[in-house]
């Protein structure tokens, strides 16, 4: 009995040991089990419990079949570096009677198509998960591509395990909108999850440290000397900077529009980014509704509308536009791709113009009732927004310093550490009145937080689809055959080895039975 | 060491082989969970085996596995020829070494001959060969383990049935232990999932091997390995 203790303790010492001293190796094409050094080094570093609530309903259909697959494996990798600190759940809300639990956490029932009985019927099902931590949560409503699912449940459980708050800052004092006028919702928006502040450049004064985010949204004054060094200084110090401007100005009463001069473009420039000064036409476009007269008579009527182009083409690979619907930009220009090369910025568009888009200079002409035709829209894929990622050199490396009204200025910073800015060629989007559409919403504030977000969040790389689905063009026939071979083939195989084996016994007991008579 | 172990293992795979029990229990679980494997495997469509070999075949060998085992020393100890075997000049660890890997082979020619549904997913589709090779990894160490669980069994009884019966309760305990650390407390959870095989197979599935893992079921395999030597020593003290 002894012996046995001894050895059970044995075992059990090693394998504590080996809790402690592990290796971990992913088979896996593509390595889609591999956490970043980030995320592990977020598990490592939990200090309580964390829980991981998966509501997904059993049996889903293909392809969400795939996805809960993944889900849950992804979920032990989780756990295997957690260190004992991370807990997770399944439960399927149907099944455990947890609808009630899932609807308080805001994760919906959703219908899917079904196969059942070899008929088509539509099913309701639960795709969600849910982060507890303390008296935090947060929650993947409904999870329906893997893509970026490392980097959805990473920054979930960052932020229910940190508690600092970023500021994001708006930009006032060159005439653009202000939480008050025009940026109401998306203030109320972006409050849920941040510091929201005005951010006024006084002469003389760096912007705040505290922001970590500015976001400057369709200025329409100029830019003085000194605000010009503040936004430098600001960006060298590794401030994230969200750029949404209009490079032509639209006067709606007047519909007029005219080319803005706010003395941003020579600074942009040095860090590789320049604003077409044009329009984009597309022919996907929202409409809009005019006054016509015929006859004598006035009546409305719903119009296309080439200059409120509606973007559907994005960098799927993006975390800004990934699941984004359709963005309608009322006027919008574009960005010129060329200018970041050389300067060691990686410049990336993340939303273009359609297959069938063109560009207009001035003067413009913005009335409705304007008659274009297929040869006005040669371009596809124009670039309307894009990221800039890499270490940007300072305006001031080829430029003179301004006055800063103080005779001392702190000292100046030439590089910037490795930052990230997002540039859209239009600074109305996410204004009040285009707030309509929640696309527009959802492509503001992802822009928000990609820029907000901590630095090793960005490290996450996508995943490869982890779906891989059976020929579909397989026949029944080819079905029933793969079926029956696999099940009775190597059966088969068996019966045959062990017949073999008994005739051949058989054969030789006889043949020793005659040698032995011989004898 | 080698050569007794080797003679052992030989002796018991004849048994299997000249007798037509081993191909009947090979053939029933490579029918049954073919059969129930294929029910919604066009209709999940995916080229995946996961279904297969980590649901179907792991429970079909909590019957499969002490079917081979249950002979193994109950046998011997039933016909009297266990005597015989401990006057023998080999050590108990060579017996218990070689009846374990005549029925580890038993368990391998099983599994190889699942190998067609690899060649049927690559036909059809492009599954991950990893992953695969993870699930066959883990099945293979799954099944080891309880082939250790059964032989132990089988050491503790001269009733084949009685160690059927016995093998079945253990491999199932801990092929079960895992679904209940809802009831109990945090730490004591994380225990008895640990213990339990399903939370190392699991992982395994994916198709990603850890080192906690294989040193589980090493450990495992081990102890009752030694607990299957401890049983057929304690003949002589008797």
């Amino acid at each position: 009995m002894t012996a046995v203790l001894l050895v059970a303790a044995v075992l059990v010492v090693v394998n504590l040991l080996g809790l402690a001293f592990y290796e971990h190796w992913d088979f896996t094409d593509g390595r889609i089990y591999s956490l970043s050094d980030f995320t592990k080094k977020v598990m490592r570093e939990l200090d309580d419990v964390i829980l991981v609530k998966l509501y997904f309903t059993e049996d889903l259909p293909a392809p969400y079949n795939a996805n809960a697959r993944y889900i849950k494996d992804q979920l032990y990798e989780y756990k295997a570096f957690s260190g004992g600190k991370m807990k997770f759940e399944i439960i399927d809300p149907v099944r455990d009677n947890k609808e009630d639990e899932a609807r308080g956490l805001n994760i919906p029932a959703v219908q899917v198509n079904a196969i059942e009985k070899d008929k088509i019927e539509l099913k309701r099902v639960y795709m969600g998960l849910a982060v507890l931590f303390e008296n935090k949560q947060e929650v993947l409503p409904l999870i329906q591509s893997t893509r970026n699912l490392e980097y959805e449940i990473t920054s979930a459980i960052k932020r229910v395990t940190t508690d600092t708050t970023v500021t994001v800052g708006l930009l006032a004092g060159h005439g653009e909108p202000s939480a008050a006028e025009d940026l109401n919702t998306i203030a109320q928006l972006l409050q849920k999850q941040y510091k929201v502040e005005p951010v006024t450049i006084a002469h003389g004064q760096l912007i705040d440290e505290r922001i970590h985010t500015l976001l400057v949204i369709g200025p329409t004054a100029p830019f003085s000397a000194f605000d010009i060094y503040a936004m430098d200084q600001f960006i060298m110090r590794g401030g994230k900077v969200g750029w949404f401007l209009d490079p032509v100005q639209v006067d709606l009463m007047t519909q007029t529009a005219e080319n803005l001069t706010i003395n941003l473009d020579t600074l942009l420039q040095t860090y590789g980014i320049v604003l077409n000064k044009e329009l984009i036409i597309d022919t996907r476009n929202s409409r809009v509704a005019v006054m016509q007269r015929q006859g004598g008579i006035q009546f409305q009527s719903v119009v296309e509308y080439p200059l409120f182009p509606e973007a559907v083409t994005f960098d799927e690979g993006n975390l800004i536009t990934k699941d984004l619907g359709a963005i309608s930009f009322p006027y919008v220009s574009s960005i010129d791709t060329t200018a970041a090369e050389n300067l060691g910025v990686v410049l990336k568009p993340i939303v273009y113009s359609s297959q069938r888009s063109g560009r207009r200079r001035a003067p413009y002409h913005l009335a409705p009732q304007t008659q274009y035709t297929l040869n006005d829209f040669p371009e596809a894929n124009i670039p309307l927004a894009a990221t800039a990622v890499g270490m940007f050199t300072s305006y001031y490396n080829e430029h003179p310093l301004p006055d800063s009204g103080l005779g001392t200025m702190p000292e100046l910073q030439t590089h910037s550490p490795i930052n990230r800015m997002v540039v859209v060629a239009d600074g109305d989007f996410m204004r009040d009145r285009s707030a309509r559409n929640p696309e527009n919403l959802a492509f503001f504030l992802n822009i928000v937080d990609w820029l907000s977000q901590d630095e090793g969040l960005i490290t996450i790389r996508a995943r490869e689809s982890t779906s891989r689905p059976l020929d579909p063009t397989l026949t029944d026939g080819a079905r029933w055959r793969y079926k029956y071979a696999n099940i009775f083939g190597p059966a088969v195989l068996v019966v045959v080895a062990g017949i073999i084996r008994w005739r051949v016994r058989i054969a030789r007991r006889r043949s020793l039975a005659a040698a032995w008579r011989k004898k | 060491m080698l050569t007794n172990t080797w003679a052992f293992t030989r002796r018991e795979l004849k048994v299997y082989f000249n007798s037509p029990i081993a191909y009947i229990i090979i053939v029933l679980a490579l029918v049954i969970s073919g059969w129930l494997f294929f029910l919604d495997f066009f209709l999940a469509g995916q080229t995946t085996l996961r279904p297969l070999l980590t649901g179907w075949l792991p429970m079909v060998f909590l019957v499969f596995v002490p079917a081979i085992t249950m002979r193994l020393i109950a046998e011997e100890k039933k016909s009297g020829t266990v005597e015989l075997l401990v006057t023998l000049p080999v050590t108990d660890w060579e017996i218990v070494l070689g009846k374990y890997l005549a029925s580890l082979a038993l368990l391998g020619v099983t599994i190889v001959l699942t190998f067609s549904y690899i060649i049927t997913v690559s036909l059809l589709g492009d599954p991950d060969g990893g992953a695969i090779f993870g699930q066959y990894a883990g099945l293979f160490l799954l099944g080891a383990t309880y082939l250790a669980i059964g032989l132990f069994a089988s050491g503790i009884t001269a009733n084949q049935i009685v160690a059927f019966l016995v093998a079945i309760v253990i491999i199932a305990a801990f092929f079960l232990v895992d679904k209940f650390t809802p009831f109990f407390p945090g730490p004591l959870a994380s225990v008895l999932e640990f213990l339990g095989v399903n939370y190392h197979f699991e992982n395994m599935a994916r198709g990603v091997i850890d080192s906690r893992d294989l040193l589980y079921y090493l450990s495992m395999i081990f102890l009752f390995l030694f607990l299957a030597v401890r049983a057929l020593e304690s003949r002589k003290w008797k």
